[in-house]
Order: structure tokens, then sequence, then C-alpha cells
């Protein structure tokens, strides 16, 4: 894998999710009928009543979703994504980004795999974030009954809360509550009254992983956090911190064999590294088997090294996970 | 538009535009004409004794994708579906317009039809250049990505998900043939005894199939994805992309390129780590031209393995840069070789000329 996620000067894309009914159409047409300042490639389900702004180009198309030929079920790619950035490399217009709208029960994975797996949408996109979209009166038996719910939670680099005034303070409370618990490094917005910010969609760099080091100091703390539904697929997250360096081939070594053997389970995995003998910090990163790792900035004087990974997936084993990452300290 | 630039010799001819060069082809009488097909939907036809390109425009300025010649024709599909036909005389015409909302993926000439082949996302369609309807030759459970004709133009070769579909276009009632691999199928080619059929795959590796008994090979190990292939002049080579140099599959035996390894030529040649994205064998010599992904192209003779850059941005003067090679084509004769990139820039060279 020569050419990083990250690279320069490649148009980012921002990947919306969302359970049926969560707004996301809705949102979507909101912020498609105001003038936009680039031109963005807008790829959705379905057009609204109101115009499409001139700067942006639109295009509908089936989600199709393929395996990839490496005998693993839970590598698929998005067929359809990658036919789209081939297609706009072809077109006069110099895109600002593009904008992903999925449909209402697809798991976020197959889209997230195609930025690891194909080497011309890794060429010339990168995923700049993922948003999902959340309808605060109806995701705590969403994410009960429908396990695309809670991986698009779990996937989601950004929570946009929608509907919030269809619940009481209290209840809206504790969704922000469970939804940090289920996804410790999402940010989470409040939607007010439907109106969503091009700021929001593009810029955040959110599936850079280096804001895991600006998380608030608990997550780096908490041991483990988790969502029990008495569903034997319960999600949880882990997060592992060392102040200790780590020997960069026996990480590779085990995480290259947790991958391969637990990687149907792993959604995601984060994790930003410091590596014995490198002055700049190791970014890694997962969706379930695929991986890519690279050095980016270096250590500043004023900061203390240190490694913290982060696993979000279903049966973890978080003693095996810790003692696993632990024995990789050089 | 396209503006003339100063050319290195006389036998340059160099031009840049603002947007995609992103199909070139010769069609028109005994193929002297270039059409070129341009991402604002700007369709450039030029020869030698123009000093200008003539310039023909796709309605509603939709991006031109492909471009094929059937006989003295040249047909060029537009991102919305729509097709046009560039007569010899250089005259744009509209051929009958396919409803859909994907857009045509591949175009392939059907000149025993007098039709072209067009793959619009599910849907194979035949459209024909008298204006008769076009006829559905085939609906796939997967996008189609690849078209190729057979050499006896009998056959025609559909990619897709999970494998390659041979249409019997003789006798459509034959039920069609299916070439089954797991894996997303791209750009797919006969070789020119109608021996083999060669599918370039997502996960930057060829597959390939012997017709007379089923017999395949998965040839592995590309740097980056193949989009383009190409047989030398004597139908014993297959060059392809995705390589940091030129890889050569030996077709001459009856078992193909079973047990060895690719002879790969043109390596090294650029300092930074680049990939070759097209490549033009040429009809009757052994060289063949190879567009970087990032920058220029190189002649190679594939017989001593020497190169000479063709392309660079030094001929296109203060800052500008080729960019991508998004098209090569030769003239069917040999002598002229165009070149047009993702940044836009357009450029022929007459061999004859150059090489007095």
């Amino acid at each position: 894998m020569t050419q990083p996620l990250l690279a320069p000067k490649t148009m980012p894309v921002t990947v919306i999710t969302g359970f049926l009914g969560a707004g996301k159409t809705t949102l979507l047409n909101h912020l498609l009928s105001q003038p936009a300042h680039e031109t963005y490639a807008v790829i959705i389900n379905e057009f609204g009543e109101a115009g499409i702004d001139d700067k942006l180009v639109a295009t509908q198309v089936d989600e199709e979703i393929f395996e990839m030929n490496n005998g693993c079920i839970c590598c698929t790619v998005r067929g359809d994504l990658i036919r789209i950035v081939n297609r706009l490399l072809k077109r006069r217009d110099k895109f600002a980004g593009i904008l992903i709208e999925t449909t209402g029960l697809a798991s976020p994975a197959p889209v997230a795999q195609t930025f690891f797996a194909d080497a011309d949408v890794r060429a010339n996109t990168y995923l700049d974030s993922m948003i999902c979209v959340v309808d605060a009166s109806q995701i705590i038996h969403q994410l009960q009954d429908f396990s695309e719910a809670r991986e698009q939670v779990m996937f989601a680099d950004t929570l946009l809360l929608n509907k919030t005034d269809l619940v009481t303070p209290e209840v809206l409370a504790e969704i922000q509550a469970e939804l940090q618990q289920m996804n410790p490094l999402a940010k989470l917005h409040v939607v007010e009254r439907g109106k969503l910010d091009w700021q929001v969609l593009f810029g955040q760099k959110a599936f850079d992983l280096e804001h895991i080091l600006q998380l608030e100091p608990r997550f780096l703390e908490s041991a483990e956090t988790g969502l029990a539904h008495g569903h034997n697929d319960a999600i949880r997250s882990l997060s592992i911190t060392t102040a200790k360096p780590l020997d960069a081939n026996r990480f590779d070594d085990w995480m290259c064999d947790l991958l391969r053997t637990q990687g149907g389970n792993l959604l995601r995995t984060k994790g930003v590294l410091y590596i014995e003998g490198e002055s700049k910090r190791y970014v890694f990163q997962a969706v379930h088997m695929m991986s890519e790792g690279m050095f980016t900035k270096a250590w500043q004087p004023e900061e203390t090294c240190s490694s913290t990974l982060v696993l979000i997936g279903k049966n973890l084993d978080f003693s095996a996970l810790k003692t696993g990452f632990l024995s990789c300290v050089a | 538009m396209l503006v003339a630039l100063k050319p290195p010799t006389s036998a340059h001819h160099v031009w840049q535009s603002d947007s995609p060069i992103n199909a070139l082809v010769w069609g028109g009488w005994e193929a002297r004409t270039l059409v070129a097909a341009l991402g604002d939907g700007t369709v450039a036809c030029w020869r030698p004794e123009l000093a200008q390109p003539l310039m023909l425009q796709m309605p509603g300025k939709v991006t031109a994708l492909q471009a094929v010649a059937v006989q003295h024709e040249v047909v060029v599909s537009g991102d919305d579906g729509c097709l046009q036909m560039v007569t010899p005389e250089v005259e744009m015409l509209p051929l009958p317009k396919l409803e859909a909302k994907d857009w045509p993926e591949a175009l392939v000439a059907l000149p025993r039809l007098r039709a072209v082949a067009v793959a619009m996302g599910k849907a194979v369609w035949c459209v024909f250049l008298n204006g008769k309807p076009p006829e559905l030759l085939h609906k796939s459970a997967h996008t189609v990505a690849g078209l190729a004709l057979a050499p006896n133009g009998q056959r025609l070769a559909v990619s897709h998900y999970n494998g390659v579909t041979l249409l019997n276009l003789e006798n459509p009632k034959v039920p069609p043939r299916v070439l089954e691999w797991q894996g997303i199928h791209g750009v797919v080619t006969y070789s020119p005894d109608g021996k083999w059929v060669v599918s370039a795959m997502q996960d930057q590796t060829l597959h390939l199939w012997r017709l007379s008994d089923g017999y395949d090979l998965h040839m592995r190990g590309y740097p980056s994805k193949i989009h383009s292939v190409s047989w030398s002049f004597d139908g014993g080579t297959l060059a392809t992309s995705g390589g940091v140099g030129v890889p050569l599959w030996n077709f001459k035996g009856p078992n193909g390129p079973a047990g060895m390894a690719a002879n790969v030529v043109g390596e090294g040649l650029l300092f930074q780590e680049d990939t070759v994205q097209t490549v033009a064998m040429h009809p009757n010599g052994p060289f063949v031209a190879a567009g970087w992904r990032q920058n220029g192209v190189h002649l190679i003779d594939i017989i001593q393995d020497k190169s000479v850059p063709l392309w660079l941005d030094a001929m296109l003067g203060e800052g500008l840069s080729v960019g991508p090679v998004t098209a090569l084509a030769w003239r069917p004769d040999g002598h002229m070789l165009a070149m047009g990139s993702q940044k836009a820039s357009l450029c022929v060279i007459d061999f004859k000329m150059l090489l007095g």
C-alpha cells in the first residue's frame, strides 16, 4: 500500500449514513439548496423537490456491494463508488469534495473498505469523515433491533443528533451518554432545526487519527466501555494506552494475526503509536481486516509520547487484547 | 477549446485545453482523422493538413467519455448516455439516445453490424449507425465494466462482477457462455487469434481463459490497477498497464504464458515511483508506447528494452505539466502517435517526419 488514505491534493470524501427515517434526505436536500462556495460531487439516493445549486453535480446510482476475492466475506467494497470516482476524473469540473449518501439499511463497512481496497479510489480521494445522522426519538430501539443501526453509529466519526425536539432533555442526555459510550471516537453534534452546514461535512479530517490524541483524557483512561442489551453481538469498544515505546515488528505481527483471525468481529481499529527509535508518531487504522499505517507528525518536545489503541467490535476478549497489545512494548 | 503550443520540432503538434482528454481514436477516410473526446464535451477533429483542429460539441456539453471508430465513422459517447457519430466529413450526427440513469461504461465497435455495443449499467445495447432502433443485447446481473469483440466479430465478451460472459452475436438464441472467476472484472480483451480472453481485475490482477477448454490462469504482482491492454502487431504478446514498467505476456505457445514470468520492459525509467497507466503497441513494429500515471510518455523497443521519452513537461512550456496519460492512439499505418492527458494536453508526433 503505497498511497496513504490521507494523501494531500486528493479529493476529500464525506459519507453520510443513518438509519431509515433518521432525516438524512431532508437534511441533505436542505443543504443542497444552499449556495455552495465550491463545486462538489454529490451522490445521493433521491432528489428532493427543491432545486439543486449549480455548483453541485448530483448523481444517483444503485449501491453495488462486491466481495473481495480474498476468501473473507467481511471484505466487501462498493463497486458503484469505484466507478464514480473514475468517472469524476473525466469531467471538466475540479471538485472540492465528494459527498456520498448511503441507504438507511446499508452497513457502512463496504464504503469505508473501498478506501482501503481500491487502488484508484486511494490514489484520487481520501475519506475525510463518516457522518451518521441519528433520530433521537428512535435510536434506542433501532440500536436494539438492527445491527445496521449499531454499525452506523460505531463507524461514524461524527454523530449528528437529529429530531431532538421529539424527546425530553433527560432522554436526550441519556442518548448522548449511550452514543458516546458506544463510540468514544465520534464527535457529537446536535442538529438545530434541520440546519446543516457545509463546514460540518468537509474538512473534518475526522478519519485522520490525530484527534485521538486530543480526545478527552477520560477516553484514554477508560479501560473499557460497552453496550450490552442482552445481544450476543453486543458491540463494545476498548481503549488501551501505554507510555512505553512499542516494538514495531512485534506490533505488526500481533496486529496482522489479530486482524486475520478476528477481523470479522472488529469493526474499527484506530491507533496512534509511539514506536521505539522513531521520532514520528505511527498512525494506524483498520476496517475489519483491511488496515493501513503510516508515520505522520514528529512528537514535539512538550508532548508526552504514548501509544493509544482503540478497538470497536463484537465479542472482544478484552483481557486477551490488552495482554496482546502490552506484549508489543519494546 | 484547444490552444496550439509551440512544438519542439516540426514533427510535433501540441495543444492545451482545460479539461481532460478522455479518448483518442483515428477515423475518417483511410483513418487519417484524429478524434479526441474531452471532458467539457468538446470533440476535436484533426488531420495533418489542418493547422487547428475542427471543434465539435456534444449536445448539452456533456462530458465525452469514449470514442471508437466504426469503419469511416467515429462514435463518441456522452456522460448522459447520448451517442454522437462523427462522419468522415467531420459533421456530428446524433444516434438514438439510450435512456438510463447510468452512464456508458464501455463502448466497442461492431463493424460487421455497422453498429456499436454500449454498456450502460447492467445492460449491453447495440446501437446502429443507420438509425435503426437500438437492440438490447444482454442484461447482466451486475453492472457491466468492459466489452471486447472477438476477432471474427461473432462473439462479444462482457465483463462484470464474478466473471466474463461471451455473447453469441451471430445467433442470439444460443445461451451465452459464462467464464467464472470471483472478483470485480474490468477491462477485457480477446487475443488476436481468438483463442484467449483476458480480463483485468479490480484487485490488481489479470485473469486469462483459454477458450478451447476453459483452462485458466491468474496473474498477480501488479502494483496498481490495469486500465489498459494492447496486443503486439503479430498477436503473440500482450502488453498491460499497471506495472512500474510494461509487462509483456507471451501468448505464442498453446499454453499462453503458463509457467512464465512476464518480460518487463521499460523499468527504472523514472526516478520517482510511478506506474504505467496507458499502453499502446505499435501497429506494425516491436514498440510499445507507455503513458505514466503521474507524468509523460516513453516509447520502448520491446526487443532490446531501450526507451526514449516522447512527451515531457519541457515540451509544453512554463508552468504546464503533461500529467496522467489517459489515452494513446497509433494511427493504423503506424506513422503517427496521438497522446492525451488528464491535465488536458494533447500531442501528436509524426514519426515519418521525425525520423526523416
